[in-house]
């Protein structure tokens, strides 16, 4: 049993016994190796069932809104602890009925990384460190924790949570030294190249099943644009100019909200890489206006502020006045 | 007779509009592309409005609004400019032409820039051609 799994234990008890949460929300084993399940407990003999997870790809920050009215204890890696903030900041979930048990994230694996590896995965044994052993029905592999994580954990800025009432004892991950690489190969390919890779890879391979949607902790809205009737913004059949809009606003309702949990991609039954439209929004609001999401709950969110010099060189008018002609 | 493309213009009520109205009462020429949509601020104008003009058939959307500081309302263009900001950069991301969806500041004042900049994104789409890529037409399942 992996130290971190016992040491949410212990916390879990405590936080219950103290009586500073009625429920203990995390992840407990799943019907199979590589799917955990998310949970919400609130007795001893459950809370023996809790673990810290090798793979726990939805984020249990999506469930707080069935739990509203009680005092919710969660298990929270940086990324959780980032969803609850901007819930907070949106006045979607009280502070106070929140307390958030965090964790310092060593990173969690991808489960098609991990069921790459054999016909059948039977069991997962992980140091949380550096190898993972995992047993197939073929064998047994020793492989390189990095290699198998997921990629939005790859990419992780925050893997230790920056808003938490107690932070577990433990060694996470370094903070990414190269985020947006991915974004940066896109970005460095020419407009007809960008748009067929995302039609390739978004548009034409979408079913519309809106996945993404219900596993992201921060589409909450109780009537999705995306399910408006009048006016219809996306219409009902598979037209890929409607899958394209889809995409494209679902991707700019999380701008300066998204906390890179990777919820959406691990929902997703297509193996889009929604991640890269979210990943260039927030890219973008990193350096035009210095803007991480989910780290201040006091502070504003990007799109309710705005400061006198922000950039405004992409407006035609200024284009033109640069250029002399008005 | 040559193509002219359709551009939704979605100007602001107190600022932009005034301008296209000054533009009409100087008896200023600019092209017949625009379509204007009055709006009640530029923040009035959503990203899903400006995706669902070019679906709809538009070849171009131009937003307009009041110059940082003129905004009727007091803030709206400032927030407007960040939205805009990032969704000109996510439709440059996915290749979309970047040069289809055009932001502007026209003041009441300013008739011969409304003109100008009308003159300038006709000029910009017609060189781009009509939008193919994002209008929705009748398509067979399976063949695009």
């Amino acid at each position: 049993m992996s130290t971190l799994t016992e040491k949410i234990r212990e916390a879990a008890q405590k936080v219950l016994a103290e009586g500073l949460a009625e429920v203990v929300l995390g992840y407990t084993h799943g019907s199979l190796p590589y799917r955990n399940r998310v949970t919400v407990v609130n007795t001893p003999e459950e809370i023996s069932r809790l673990i810290w997870p090798s793979i726990g790809v939805l984020n249990p920050a999506n469930v707080l809104h069935k739990l509203k009215g009680k005092k919710v204890a969660l298990i929270s890696p940086g990324c959780v602890s980032r969803a609850v903030v901007v819930l907070c900041q949106e006045g979607q979930v009280k502070r106070g009925e929140v307390y958030l048990l965090g964790v310092p994230c060593p990173g969690m694996l991808d489960p098609s990384k991990v069921r790459a590896l054999g016909k059948k995965i039977l069991r997962l044994e992980d140091d949380f460190k550096e190898k993972v052993l995992v047993v197939t029905s073929e064998g047994e592999k020793i492989v390189g924790r990095e290699e198998l994580l997921r990629q939005n954990c790859l990419e992780c800025r925050h893997p230790t949570p920056l808003v938490y009432d107690q932070l577990l004892e433990g060694e996470a991950r370094k903070p990414s030294p190269s985020p947006y690489q991915k974004v940066e190969e896109i970005e460095a390919r020419e407009v007809s190249a960008r748009w067929q890779w995302f039609q390739e890879a978004v548009v034409s391979r979408c079913i519309r099943c809106y996945a993404c949607r219900n596993a992201c902790p921060l589409c909450y809205c109780p009537t999705c644009f995306a399910d408006d009737s009048r006016p219809q913004w996306v219409g009902k059949t598979r037209d890929p100019v409607d899958t394209a809009l889809y995409h494209l606003v679902r991707a700019y309702h999380l701008a300066g909200r998204c906390v890179d949990c990777g919820s959406c991609e691990a929902a997703c039954p297509m193996d889009i890489p929604l991640r890269l439209l979210t990943k260039k929004l927030e890219k973008e609001a990193l350096s035009a206006f210095s803007f991480e999401s989910g780290l201040d709950p006091e502070a504003p969110l990007l799109l309710t502020t705005f400061r006198e010099e922000d950039p405004e060189d992409f407006m035609i008018t200024q284009e033109l006045k640069a250029l002399g002609k008005i | 007779m040559s193509w002219e493309p359709k551009i939704i213009a979605f100007l602001c009520n107190w600022c932009s509009y005034a301008g296209a109205d000054l533009a009409g009462v100087s008896r200023l020429r600019y092209p017949p592309s625009i379509r204007v949509v009055r709006v009640p601020c530029s923040s009035r104008v959503s990203p899903a409005m400006i995706l669902d003009a070019l679906k709809s058939g538009a070849d171009g959307v131009l937003v307009s609004g009041c110059h940082p500081g003129d905004c009727h309302y007091l803030t709206g263009n400032l927030y407007a400019r960040r939205r805009f900001y990032l969704l000109k950069k996510l439709l440059e991301f996915v290749g979309l032409d970047p040069e289809r969806v055009q932001f502007a500041w026209v003041s009441a004042s300013e008739g011969d820039v409304f003109a100008k900049v009308v003159t300038d994104v006709t000029d910009r789409i017609k060189a781009l051609g009509p939008n193919t890529k994002f209008r929705k037409v009748l398509r067979v399942e399976g063949k695009s």
